[in-house]
């Protein structure tokens, strides 16, 4: 299969994993020692580090679906993502590098629906024993407002 | 300004018996809340409103000002400008970008924050006509043994006033 084609696969099971609330398997969409963060473009063209959420492991992905089970409390709400075609890139040590746009709705428990977010992932990706998963997924967003609740990950 | 002290072993106990805590919930990854005192005076958290728009805020190592800027009589926008210092090594840079996770939109210790202003203000809505005060920890300015109080917020909103002469 393509690299294409391999990592559209990824994205779709990864959007489907957060769109039907199996957030417990979102960690594993990533590698031990991953980077996930979510940052807004023009935070992201300036070079800034700093992210709405900002995760350097695995465990902390896990840590935020626990937080989110158990912890936090915020209505409830589901999101639909929409992801477009992935851009590939160069093929380096850390993997793959992948650019994909994407849109995501939200909707809220009375049956509110927004466009909650857009952007595009920058990806690299690494192939472990035949699975590809993200070593970093950066979540650059087109605005630099966000709600003030962003509870789900993008 | 409401602050936070570093409790130590012998005098932590400012929370038992509430609800939210949960002994056996435990971080996988501890370095979210790996902290340093790094200006040594046990702050953990600190919230400073300098003027009514103007917030400095400490969050474990992770610093930010903030402005609010109202845009409708139901919008907000807040920006935050996180920053460290110069001389930071690469380590406490790091710790700062993961103690981010605490605040802001989809922050561990904010995420309710936000929520709970939503509930209020959709509530108040409904009752246009009508009006309610909740005068959380009483009327007046004095420091008190409690958190659960406002004392620090009448305080500031007092000397606004004497101030500006509103």
């Amino acid at each position: 299969m393509s690299d294409l084609l391999r990592v559209a696969e990824l994205n779709a099971a990864y959007a489907a994993a957060i769109d039907t609330d199996r957030l417990e398997a979102w960690p594993d969409f990533f590698v031990d020692d991953c980077l996930y963060k979510i940052t807004s473009a023009e935070n992201h063209k300036r070079g800034y580090s700093a992210g709405i959420v900002y995760a350097d492991s695995r465990a902390m992905l896990r840590d935020r679906v626990t937080a989110l089970r158990t912890a936090n409390i915020y209505e409830r709400q589901s999101y639909r993502h929409i992801v477009g075609l992935p851009v590939i890139g160069a093929t380096g040590a850390d993997g793959i590098a992948a650019e994909t746009p994407f849109l995501v709705a939200r909707i809220m428990r009375d049956g509110r629906t927004d466009l909650f977010a857009t952007g595009v992932y920058l990806d690299r990706i690494r192939d472990e024993r035949g699975s590809l998963r993200f070593a970093e997924r950066l979540v650059v967003c087109d605005s630099g407002h966000f709600d003030t609740l962003l509870a789900i990950p993008l | 300004m409401s602050e936070t002290i570093a409790p130590t072993e012998a005098d932590d106990n400012s929370y038992a018996g509430m609800r939210s805590v949960d002994e056996d919930y435990k971080l996988e990854d501890r370095r979210l809340i790996d902290v340093v005192d790094e200006h040594p005076d046990r702050v953990r958290h600190q919230i400073v409103t300098v003027f009514p728009n103007f917030v400095l805020q400490k969050t474990q190592n992770a610093m930010a000002l903030r402005f609010f800027t109202p845009k409708a009589i139901d919008r907000t926008h807040l920006e935050f400008i996180y920053f460290g210092y110069a001389d930071d090594t690469p380590e406490m840079r790091k710790r700062r970008l993961r103690h981010l996770n605490l605040g802001g939109p989809a922050g561990f210790v904010s995420m309710e924050d936000g929520c709970v202003g939503g509930f209020v203000e959709r509530g108040i809505a409904t009752a246009a006509d009508d009006s309610a005060i909740v005068e959380m920890g009483g009327a007046g300015t004095e420091s008190q043994a409690t958190r659960a109080t406002e004392a620090s917020v009448r305080g500031f909103w007092s000397l606004w006033r004497q101030m500006t002469g509103l």
